[in-house]
This record gives structure tokens, C-alpha cells and sequence, in this order.
């Protein structure tokens, strides 16, 4: 018979489809198929990692792939990594990285690892978008070889009933849009992420433990060999607008996409999304940020254009790069509530995302709505 | 080789000797290995030279997308003929070529001769000094080659040059002043046509029945060439003579029949310039 | 500015010989059948976005149908352009229409920009217009407008221009049927040559990138391709397909400046070529 088609091989890998007999025994023969399964499940596999780490700093991502400790984000990452299908349904993928973005700073990048590192903040004032081209991102070594990455508490999703309620669980209050454009459904649902709370440790040892495997490194610094950073992350508000914020998670869409996939097509991500933290803190101990920052910039992988373009955002401590994948930025920087923000999209109604810090909150909003309707929803929090 | 202003020239050749490359060399169609050639006396490439001649190519073809006036007001534009003469200028050369009518029609309706005949209007509309004419009664049927002789002649008359390329001997006789005959890409002969053909005539006179002294009177004014005894041959008589001659033969008793002057053709020029004894072996390279 | 009475020649050749007609007929029922295909697609989206209350899907499938459109009317325009530029110079010199033009005080160099000018309006205006019509009868159905499409306009004109000159480049010295085959084939090693470069950027593959490179830079349509479905992307399908290790459909970035220039020498250098090829030809 003829090899299986590349979409099959990615749904049984994404969506855990099941073959027929036939294909099932070619599969058992055939090398290349076997080679190009494989292929997929570590690109899929590498997208999980890359994912999991960015949006919770997984406590044992660092060595495993274990997602038990966020299950919430592990609902949304095999949408995530449904490549083709993703292509072809941005929103939710959007709405969804929007979100991490906002609670984890990180999320909207495959170069997360990366960002956690520029993101030794205290107190971030502003973001900036760092452009960085498909070709940099995949010359880049893998941060898991620096060191380890533990968490400690594992971030948790929970309903809740209301604004009163959200805010009561979260402890901060809890502001919602006071404008809608028309179609938006006007009643949000209210979830509440739990904090979380990892660590990072550069290990020497364990750069020269990897070194046989992979590209070779610069040299770590004595200074950093041990070092520490703890990233922890508070709670997090979540409004849905649309749909139930449960439907987030993976089991009951994926059954209801496969019992009439057209109908819940539209509905596996809500149409808005508002997301409400404060802001994360990381502390290092035992080497300075910019020390940090110095060494992971003269990796090799890294271009001395990105260096140079990162060193030149300015202090690490109080401004955040979000490193945008793609050749040119397509962040633009905009105006919300008297602060700069940071806005990715445009107005032919795919979607937007608008991300802004003020008060030592960080805000964010995504939907499938033109950018200027997100922005004046952003302005109207109240 | 000089062609003279004013005269209607005809460069003559069997096919292939090269007529039509060096017309195209004159108009820098085509780009010589080595020598020169100027008209009016400038380079062929000079623009300001190009705008006072016309040129009717061999094979050719307009635009037939365009009607006749259209053809002829493209090359008015390109010839740079001003603005408010053209429409004159065209209709004077749609009635000079004989298609007043038909100006209005796309040229893809137009016959072969028709094409022709506004071949020859495009050549001539911008009031040219020199006009190339290659075979420009290709295709014509003998009125037409009347009428183009007419227009050669109007032009001439206007005192334009003609530059006239023909295999057509009969056609170039009729109208040339002067001749120039090329083989093999060389000038091989030419001249004044008059000069060409010689002054010196051959007459023919026919007799009802065959007279012995004939011959004898005859051959006083001019060699007399062998030929049925009816006829005689005399070549190389002057004009003033023939009437001597007739006279003499009436009174010797002869009975003539017709009289008649035959010069001698271009063709025969051309044939004795052309064939030599080395081309009677055919080349086969 | 005798080049300009051959430019104006040409357009009024396209109009003569029924070449605008035609394209227009077509053009209007591509444009009726698009539009009544966005239309269902609206309808249909309609009905069953209704109670999610989010239209980020139609206009994402909306986007998509756009680029798709983009692909196809740039690959007809690219042939278009061949095949009007690969017959524009050897044509007339075939016909012997060259022979009864030439002479006339005219550079040659003013046939080869006449051609080129005459051609490169006509392309233009036909993607301005047919372009403009499309967006606005998509824009009045679904109310979606692409990010940028003017830039994606003048994009594909720029591909076109581009496979014109090298149509009249060729045209200077070979057949028009000759010239046409090479151009498309040209166009569509070009193309392939921007998925393959987006392929081997995923897997570190340096020699097949130079060898892309190289091809983007001899044919310059494909970086002009990317321009164009680039300016049609919208902002979050370019950030989603950046997530993706291989995503050779989707164009992450736009060619750069100094691209757009060398194009644009490219383009003056291939109408240096044909004048020197044309004005050493024999006709």
C-alpha cells in the first residue's frame, strides 16, 4: 500500500486517532514511515516541552516530560501542537498563548526558555518586542543544558462563580471590560490559575554531562555555576467570554470535535479572553542578572544581531523582551490606560492580542476581534 | 557604387545575389562585417536622415489590427511628419496608391495587392527624399505594375530618389534612369541604362520572298547574320540608316514585309554579364 | 518620446486584438463566482458562530481563501506576462512588422521601453483594477479586508514587471514560443525555490539555502511572491506559522530593502540586456 499520509501519522500522534488494520501493519514495516512518525513525535514532543516549561517553568521539565504538575496547560498544548490544523485555526492558539503570555510573561515564544532568562525581573516597567527570525530560533541551544529546571508548586485551574469570587480567591481586585463590541457575548466566565513556583540551577556539571550531545557551549562562568533563579508566578484571573473556560480543557472539546468537528470548530476557544496577574517575581542568587544575561547571549546559536538588539532593550531587571518569532516585529507599541503596551495583531478580525503592566498587575486581553476593538476593550477595564 | 539624386535607380540581381541585405544595410536593419554606406550623406544610423526616406520592405507585414489610415499615421508619427499635415499627407498617398477607399478598413481585410499598394503608401507618406523600394510589384497584377510605374514616376517627378530593388527586368527597363546589377553581394555591371543598352540597333527586315542580292545591299550597312532567307538580320546599324537601306532593297526589287528596330534588351545585358563560362558548372556547396 | 508611440501601440494592440475583452470576461466571472463563494462562507459562518459570538474563524478561513486567491491570480498573471512579453519583440521581427518600423527614425532601444512601458501599464492597471474590484466585492460580503492590500498589489505588479523583462529580454533574441516556456518554468523554479528555502532553514540546510538564495536573486519573482502573500497574512497566521518548526505555506517575513533594490536593478539591467541584444540583432 502507499505510505501513510503525513496528516494521519500527525493525528494519531496529536490526537491520539487510531489506524485501521492495514495501516497499522505497514506502519509495523514500513522504515519510512517509522522515520517520519518519529519525526513527528519529537517535533511534537519538542513543542510540548517548549510549551510547558514557557507557560507553568515546569519543575521537572528540565528532565522529563512530565506535564502532571500543569494540567491546565497540558489540556491546551496537543491543540497546540496540532501543527497543520493550528495553521488553520489561529484564534485559539492565539487566545490561548495570549493568556500564558499575560500570567507567565513567557508564553508567546518558542524561545520561552530564552525569555526566562531576559525576564530576571523584579518589577517589569514596559515590554518590548524582540524580533527573532524562525532560523535564529532553531539555532539555539537548549536551555535544559545549562542546568535544572524544579517546581515546586504546580499551578491549578479552578472555576469560579463570579467577579467577587475571583477576587477573593485570587486576593487582588479583579477589573473587568465595561465595553464589548457588539456580538460578544456579554457574561464572562471567571477562572482562577493558582501560582506557582520554580527553580532554575545553572550546573556546570551537568553543561559538561550534556556536552558530548549537541553543538558545544561557551564555558560557564564560576560565578554562575549554582546559581539560582526562582521564578514564582501569584495567582491569575482568567475571563472567558463565549464559552465556559472549561471547555479549555482538552477531553471535552476533543470528543465534541470528534462527535460534529464543524460545529465545535468555532467554539474551541472562547471569542475574547481576559487575563489579570500580578506581575511575576525572579530573583537570582549568586550571579547578577546581567551576568546571567551576558553568558546566555554568547552562547553560540546566538547571532551577535540578537545580542546586540537584546543588550540594547536595556536593563534586564526592569524591561521585559518578548521575543516574537518572526523576522520582523510585529508588535507595535501602544497606548492603554496612560501606559505602553505591548499590541500583536491587526484588524482583519483574526485576532489581537494587547498585553500592558500598571500597578504592579499585568493585563491581558485576546480575542478574535479586530485590534482596535481589543485595544478600546482593553481601555474600558474598570 | 553613387546613386545620383533625383533619378529613379534600379539594383538588379537573380535571387539571392544580395539586393535585399544591402537595402537592409543602407537603413541599419542589418550591420555590415566591413565597409560603409551613407545616405543623404550621413550614417545609417542617423535619426535625422532616417526621417527623409521611406522604405517598402520585400516581406513585410503591418499591423493588421490597424486600419490603413492608422498604419499610415503610426509611421506619419514615427517619421515625425507634424500634427496637422498627416491627415493631408495620408489622404494624398491612400489616392497616389490607389486605396481612397478602403483607407477606413482594418488591414487584415486587405488582399495581397492591397497590402502591397499600402506598402508603398507607407514608404511614401512622409514626403520622402530617397524611397527603398523592394520588389514593389510583387503581387501586383499588370494593372497594378502600371500603376506603381505611374507612382514611381510622380515621384521622380517630385524629385525624390528612387532606390529600386526588381529581378523584374521588364519592369526596371520601363522606368529606370540608371542601373546597377549585383551578383554574389557584388556590383557586377551598370550605369546609365541608356549607355547600358547601347546606342547601336539591330533591325529586322522581312521579305514576301527570298531575294539573292538582299543579303549583298545589306551587309554594306551592317553585319548581316545568318537566318532564314525571308528574313534578314542586320546588326549593328545606325538608326538614320534603316531608311537608306529599305530604300535600297525596294529599288534591288525586294519585297518587304515589315520593318522592324529591335534594341538591345536588358536581358540580354544581364544574361552576358551574369553567365560566364565558369557558371556553367553548377555550384552544389 | 518616440518610445512612447510604441507603448501606446501596444495597449492599443491588446485592445485590437480582443486580449482585453477576453481577460475582462474572465476576469468578471472569477470575480462573480469568489464572490458568491465568500458569500456562502459568510452565510454558513453566520449561522454557526452565533452562539460562540466569535468570527475570528470566518475571518481567519476569510484570510486564507484571500492568499489562496493571491497564489492563483499571481501564477496566472506571471504566465500572462510571459506570454505577452515573449512574443513582443521576436513577434514582429517574424512577421516582418520590425522591418517596416525600424527604419523610421526610431532607437531601437526605443521599441525595446516601448514594449516594456506599453505591457507593464497594461499589467498594472489590470492587478490594480481586478485587485481593487476583488477586495471590495469581499470587503461589501464579509466585511473582511486583508492587512495590507495595496502593498499586496504592487507586489504581484512587481512580479509581473520582473517576468516581463526578462519576456522582452529573450524576446530580443529567440522565438516567442521558446521565450514563453522559459519564463513560466523560470517563475516556477523561483517559487518552488522560496518553499524549499523555508524547508531547509528548518533543517540547518546551508547548502540548499545558498542554492535558494542564489535562484531568489537570478529570478527575483519569488521574494516578490513572498511580498505578497506577506502583505496578506494577517499578523496572528504569521505568529501561529512562526511557531512551527516547517511551515513552507505561510510567509513569516516580507524581502527586505535592500532585495526590493536589487530587483529593481535586476529589472534595469535585463532592459540594458535586451537593448544591447536587440540593437546587434540583424531583423
Amino acid at each position: 500500500m502507499d505510505h501513510l499520509a503525513d496528516g494521519t501519522l500527525r493525528r494519531l500522534v496529536d490526537d491520539g486517532e487510531t489506524l485501521d488494520d492495514i495501516q497499522a501493519s505497514h506502519l509495523a514495516s514500513c522504515a519510512i514511515c517509522r522515520s517520519k512518525m518519529a519525526a513527528i513525535v519529537d517535533d511534537a514532543g519538542r513543542t510540548h516541552d517548549v510549551f510547558l516549561r514557557a507557560l507553568t517553568a515546569d519543575a521537572s521539565g528540565a528532565d522529563s516530560d512530565d506535564a502532571d504538575s500543569s494540567s491546565a496547560w497540558r489540556s491546551i498544548s496537543p491543540r497546540l501542537m496540532r501543527r497543520r490544523s493550528v495553521l488553520l485555526s489561529g484564534p485559539w492558539l492565539i487566545a490561548a498563548t495570549a493568556a500564558a503570555a499575560a500570567v507567565c510573561l513567557l508564553a508567546f515564544t518558542p524561545v520561552g526558555t530564552y525569555a526566562q532568562n531576559f525576564l530576571t525581573i523584579f518589577e517589569p516597567e514596559q515590554f518590548v518586542a524582540l524580533p527573532v527570525s524562525r532560523s535564529e530560533i532553531v539555532s539555539l541551544p537548549d536551555l535544559t543544558r545549562f542546568g535544572t529546571m524544579t517546581q515546586r508548586v504546580a499551578p491549578q485551574v479552578r472555576d469560579v462563580s463570579g467577579q467577587a469570587a475571583a477576587a477573593a480567591l485570587a486576593g487582588f481586585p479583579v477589573e473587568v471590560p465595561t465595553w464589548l463590541p457588539t456580538g460578544t457575548p456579554a457574561v464572562a466566565r471567571y477562572a482562577v490559575t493558582s501560582g506557582s513556583d520554580s527553580t532554575f540551577t545553572f550546573s556546570a556539571r551537568k553543561m559538561s554531562a550534556m556536552a558530548p550531545h549537541g553543538r558545544p557551549l561557551a564555558t560557564m562562568p564560576r560565578a554562575l555555576d549554582g546559581a539560582m533563579l526562582e521564578l514564582r508566578t501569584r495567582p491569575a484571573v482568567i475571563l472567558a467570554y463565549g464559552e465556559p473556560v472549561s471547555s479549555l480543557r482538552g477531553s471535552e472539546s476533543s470528543s465534541r470535535r470528534n462527535a460534529n468537528d464543524d460545529e465545535s470548530r468555532g467554539r474551541d476557544f472562547p471569542p475574547l479572553v481576559v487575563v489579570q496577574a500580578p506581575v511575576p517575581s525572579v530573583r537570582s542568587t549568586g550571579a547578577t542578572v546581567a551576568e546571567i544575561e551576558e553568558y546566555l547571549l554568547h552562547q553560540p546559536g546566538v547571532s551577535p544581531a540578537l545580542a546586540a538588539q537584546i543588550r540594547a532593550i536595556g536593563d534586564p531587571a526592569t524591561t521585559v523582551p518578548i521575543p516574537i518569532p518572526i523576522d520582523r516585529a510585529f508588535g507595535q507599541r501602544v497606548r492603554v490606560q496612560g501606559v505602553d503596551g505591548l499590541g500583536i495583531g491587526d484588524d482583519t478580525g483574526v485576532g489581537g492580542i494587547v498585553i500592558w503592566q500598571r500597578n504592579g498587575m499585568i493585563y491581558g486581553v485576546a480575542g478574535q476581534l479586530r485590534q482596535r476593538d481589543i485595544l478600546a476593550i482593553a481601555e474600558s477595564m474598570r | 557604387m553613387t546613386v545620383p539624386r533625383g533619378e529613379i535607380f534600379g539594383f538588379l540581381g537573380p535571387n539571392g545575389a544580395g539586393k535585399t541585405t544591402a537595402i537592409k544595410l543602407f537603413l541599419g536593419l542589418a550591420h555590415p562585417t566591413s565597409g560603409q554606406a551613407r545616405i543623404l550623406g550621413a550614417p545609417p544610423s542617423d535619426l535625422e536622415m532616417r526621417r527623409r526616406i521611406g522604405y517598402l520592405p520585400e516581406l513585410f507585414r503591418f499591423q493588421d489590427w490597424l486600419s490603413a489610415r492608422e498604419v499610415l499615421e503610426l509611421h506619419c508619427a514615427l517619421a515625425g511628419v507634424a500634427r496637422a499635415q498627416r491627415r493631408s499627407a495620408i489622404d494624398d498617398v491612400l489616392e497616389l496608391v490607389g486605396l481612397r477607399d478602403r483607407g477606413q478598413d482594418r488591414v487584415a481585410s486587405y488582399s495581397k495587392g492591397m497590402q502591397q499598394r499600402l506598402g508603398l503608401g507607407v514608404a511614401l507618406v512622409a514626403q520622402p527624399e530617397v524611397a527603398f523600394l523592394d520588389e514593389p510589384t510583387s503581387a501586383l497584377d499588370p494593372l497594378g505594375r502600371r500603376d506603381v510605374r505611374d507612382v514611381l514616376r510622380a515621384v521622380k517627378a517630385r524629385g525624390a530618389t528612387v532606390f529600386l530593388n526588381s529581378h523584374l527586368l521588364s519592369e526596371v527597363e520601363q522606368v529606370c534612369d540608371r542601373v546597377a546589377i549585383v551578383d554574389k553581394g557584388r556590383v557586377v555591371g551598370g550605369g546609365d541604362l541608356a549607355d547600358l543598352l547601347g546606342r547601336s540597333t539591330k533591325v529586322k527586315i522581312r521579305l514576301s520572298e527570298a531575294s539573292p542580292n538582299a543579303g549583298e545591299i545589306a551587309a554594306r550597312f551592317g553585319r548581316v547574320e545568318p537566318g532564314i532567307a525571308e528574313t534578314l538580320l542586320v546588326d549593328g546599324i545606325a538608326d538614320s540608316k534603316i531608311p537608306d537601306l529599305v530604300r535600297e532593297l525596294v529599288a534591288a526589287g525586294a519585297r518587304i514585309v515589315s520593318v522592324s528596330s529591335e534594341m538591345a534588351t536588358l536581358e540580354e545585358r544581364f544574361l552576358h554579364l551574369l553567365v560566364k563560362p565558369d557558371d556553367a558548372i553548377p555550384d552544389h556547396r | 518620446m518616440q518610445f512612447l508611440i510604441i507603448a501606446r501601440l501596444t495597449l492599443l494592440e491588446l485592445v485590437r486584438r480582443r486580449v482585453v475583452a477576453a481577460v475582462g470576461v474572465l476576469t468578471a466571472i472569477c470575480i462573480g463566482l469568489t464572490g458568491w463563494a465568500f458569500f456562502k462562507l459568510h452565510q454558513f459562518s453566520l449561522a454557526h458562530a452565533a452562539s460562540s459570538g466569535g468570527r475570528g474563524e470566518e475571518a481567519m478561513a476569510n484570510a486564507v481563501q484571500v492568499i489562496l486567491l493571491a497564489h492563483m491570480f499571481g501564477m496566472v498573471l506571471a504566465v500572462g506576462a510571459a506570454f505577452l512579453a515573449a512574443p513582443s519583440i521576436a513577434g514582429d521581427v517574424e512577421s516582418g512588422i520590425a522591418l517596416a518600423i525600424l527604419p523610421r527614425p526610431l532607437r531601437r532601444r526605443d521599441v525595446v521601453m516601448g514594449r516594456f512601458f506599453g505591457l507593464a501599464v497594461a499589467l498594472c492597471a489590470y492587478v490594480f483594477i481586478t485587485g481593487a474590484l476583488e477586495f471590495t466585492v469581499i470587503h461589501s460580503i464579509t466585511g473582511y479586508a486583508p492587512p495590507h492590500p495595496a502593498a499586496a498589489l504592487a507586489y504581484i505588479c512587481s512580479g509581473a514587471v520582473v517576468l516581463l523583462a526578462l519576456g522582452i529580454a529573450g524576446s530580443t533574441r529567440f522565438s516567442p514560443i521558446a521565450v514563453g516556456i522559459v519564463c513560466v518554468a523560470l517563475y516556477g523554479v523561483a517559487w518552488i525555490a522560496q518553499v524549499a528555502d523555508a524547508v531547509a532553514t528548518a533543517y540547518h540546510n546551508g547548502a540548499i539555502r545558498t542554492a535558494c538564495t542564489v535562484i531568489s536573486l537570478i529570478v527575483p519573482t519569488g521574494g516578490l511572491w513572498r511580498g505578497a502573500i506577506f502583505s496578506l497574512e494577517p499578523t496572528l497566521m504569521v505568529a501561529a506559522s512562526a511557531q512551527l518548526t516547517v511551515d513552507p505555506i505561510t510567509v513569516t517575513s516580507p524581502p527586505t530593502t535592500a532585495y526590493l533594490l536589487w530587483t529593481a536593478l535586476w529589472v534595469a539591467g535585463m532592459l540594458i540586456a535586451s537593448i544591447a541584444s536587440f540593437e546587434r540583432r540583424d531583423v
